[in-house]
């Protein structure tokens, strides 16, 4: 077993025959902070892990092992109400028959010990409701709410429980696009709890992208958990419309030009600004159809971004007509998508030194 | 003289139903709670049972529950004492009337379904918490509905009382059985009097139901809510 005195984990060992074609197996050591997205094709049994870890399945060949405390093994099954948790479904996660504030009251009332009317009043408590922003809603019962403002109550409730693991299952998915984009930093802020772990199910890769700080992938009914996103991510040889997502630190801001200077490795790549502090991370997603190369370094050209680059090797696409180039940058892996008549006239083979002029890159987190 | 006979009988008659419809909501949300976690033939066999009197003549009931109290009578036992009395009426009416209470019951808990339930227990409420914060409060039109078909049928049932209760004045003499009396008599205008009453109570009751509960909650008409709990069956 690993070593669970220093960093805490989640530990989930699972060998569940749900039904004739289709078993849920893995075996996961989850750190128990910050928030691990579990990410895949649909239909590999990622909400039945969810309700496994909640204990809503009752499944033999189950272990799940929090922190130390075991919620289930062969000979132990704490019932969900007794597990420290907090779930959040795609819809109906308020009890119909009470207002917003009822339905936060009916679950701090049973999982916190000193529950009263007063941890209303308090600072911390305002200041959660305030940064939710569900003041408004408080009062209102769920018919009377719309769809993101039901989820933020459900999320709001989640973050005031402090519970040890949170389960989201597609919290967005029933949200359109603009309301997704509301709630995005909203469950950004439930990362600031401490010692939680955050399951996040999506198939959203922009969600992922935005959120995840680990990932539980799911390929062919088979969970890996990978501590690295971007690498998680990097799209395969064969995959169409390939994007390329890079770590990068905010060097510097370059404020009369509206630009800003992100540090990749050894080099530089300018970008749009935003509202992102020098020195922290963010991720960039970088399509291939975006990379252009070129043998000799251009002297005069609107693009910004012009990086020095080895061929690592050559794909030639399903089309025939198209040539997917693997770049080595400082280290780092991206794709570049050119024409296959492009290849031949440049005669690219790999090993080639040559420059990719990056035309656009967007910061998605 | 007669209008105190009325009285008298009209008291016995709600007394009579009163008790037999708390007795029956509590008795059908057991039921109801265990008859759905029974394997789905012995679920079946179970509801068949509780649900002959639907069907049966209630002459039957009644002359099976007599049969019964005059076994008991020779066996020596307390259940002899049923026979003729208001606890015997008690007893007769309630298996009478269950159908029509065990049915809203079980459609408005079967309509709120899982998914509630499921969300109560991450919020940590234990399963009789739940009970009594979840399924009763969004079963709460399937109750009412339940309690009024059993309070509308009791004061309706005639033959189970004739059988098992006779027509005791102040014992067994309820508001159905006065007014077959008064038409043997041929007392025509107490009988239209007390038809009249009847014939009131019967329809505000019913409309009280439709009114207040929505008529999904009620055996009859299965509305939308329903109808998908009541495929799954």
């Amino acid at each position: 077993m690993a070593s669970s005195d220093q960093d805490p984990i989640l530990q989930l060992n699972i060998d569940h025959r749900v039904s004739e074609q289709f078993a849920l197996s893995l075996s996961a050591d989850i750190p128990m902070s910050g928030l691990c997205a579990i990410y895949g094709e649909s239909g590999a049994g990622k909400t039945t892990l969810l309700r496994c870890v909640a204990g809503l399945l009752q499944a033999p060949n189950v272990h799940v092992n929090v922190a130390g405390e075991v919620w289930q093994s062969e000979r132990v099954f704490i019932p969900v109400h007794k597990r420290s948790l907090a779930y959040v479904m795609q819809e109906d996660n308020l009890l119909p028959h009470l207002t917003a504030q009822e339905n936060i009251n009916y679950a701090l009332r049973r999982r916190l010990k000193h529950f009263s009317k007063s941890f209303w009043l308090q600072d911390s408590t305002k200041k959660v409701i305030a940064m939710m922003g569900i003041e408004h809603c408080l009062k209102r019962f769920p018919e009377q709410l719309s769809g993101g403002e039901k989820q933020r109550v459900a999320l709001t409730r989640a973050l005031l429980l402090k519970p040890r693991v949170m389960l989201l299952d597609e919290p967005l998915s029933a949200l359109d696009d603009a309301r997704k984009e509301e709630i995005l930093p909203y469950i950004e802020r439930l990362k600031s709890l401490d010692d939680c772990c955050i399951l996040y199910v999506t198939h959203s890769k922009r969600e992922l992208v935005r959120l995840a700080d680990r990932v539980l992938m799911v390929t062919q009914e088979r969970f890996a958990l990978r501590e690295n996103v971007s690498e998680a991510l990097f799209p395969s040889e064969n995959a169409q419309a390939k994007e390329v997502v890079l770590e990068a630190s905010v060097r510097a801001k370059l404020d009369e030009w509206g630009l800003q200077e992100l540090a990749l490795g050894g080099l530089s790549l300018r970008v749009k600004n935003n509202d992102v502090p020098v020195g922290s991370t963010v991720r960039l997603c970088i399509a291939a159809k975006d990379v252009s190369l070129t043998l000799t370094k251009p002297e005069h050209s609107s693009i910004l971004n012009l990086l020095p680059a080895k061929i690592i090797s050559l794909q030639a696409m399903n089309d025939n007509f198209s040539v997917d180039v693997l770049l080595d940058i400082s280290g780092r892996r991206l794709w570049a998508s050119i024409s296959r008549f492009s290849a031949e006239e440049m005669n690219l083979s790999v090993g080639v030194d040559l420059w990719a002029q990056i035309k656009a890159a967007a910061i998605v987190a | 003289m007669i209008s105190a006979q009325l009285t008298e009988s009209l008291l016995l008659t709600i007394k009579l139903a009163g008790l037999v419809t708390i007795s029956l909501v509590f008795l059908c949300t057991l039921l109801s709670l265990i008859v759905e976690k029974l394997p789905s033939v012995i679920g079946s066999i179970v509801k068949s049972i509780l649900f002959l009197p639907l069907v049966l003549p209630p002459t039957v009931l009644g002359f099976y529950l007599l049969v019964f109290f005059s076994v008991a009578l020779n066996a020596n036992t307390d259940w002899t004492e049923f026979a003729f009395t208001f606890e015997g009426l008690v007893i007769g009416s309630v298996i009478y009337s269950l159908p029509f209470v065990y049915q809203p019951i079980q459609n408005a808990i079967n309509a709120v379904g899982q998914a509630p339930n499921d969300l109560a227990a991450t919020m940590g409420a234990g399963p009789i918490d739940r009970f009594f914060t979840v399924t009763l409060p969004l079963a709460k039109d399937g109750f009412i509905a339940a309690s009024i078909l059993g309070f509308a049928h009791t004061i309706g049932e005639f033959g189970v009382v004739l059988m098992i209760g006779g027509n005791i004045p102040g014992e067994t003499q309820v508001l159905s059985v006065l007014l077959y009396e008064y038409v043997e008599m041929g007392d025509y205008e107490s009988a239209h009097k007390l038809s009249a009453i009847l014939l009131t109570v019967s329809f505000l009751l019913l409309f009280a139901m439709y009114r207040f509960t929505g008529s999904g909650s009620s055996m009859f008409a299965l509305g939308p809510k329903l109808s998908r709990a009541g495929q799954k069956q």
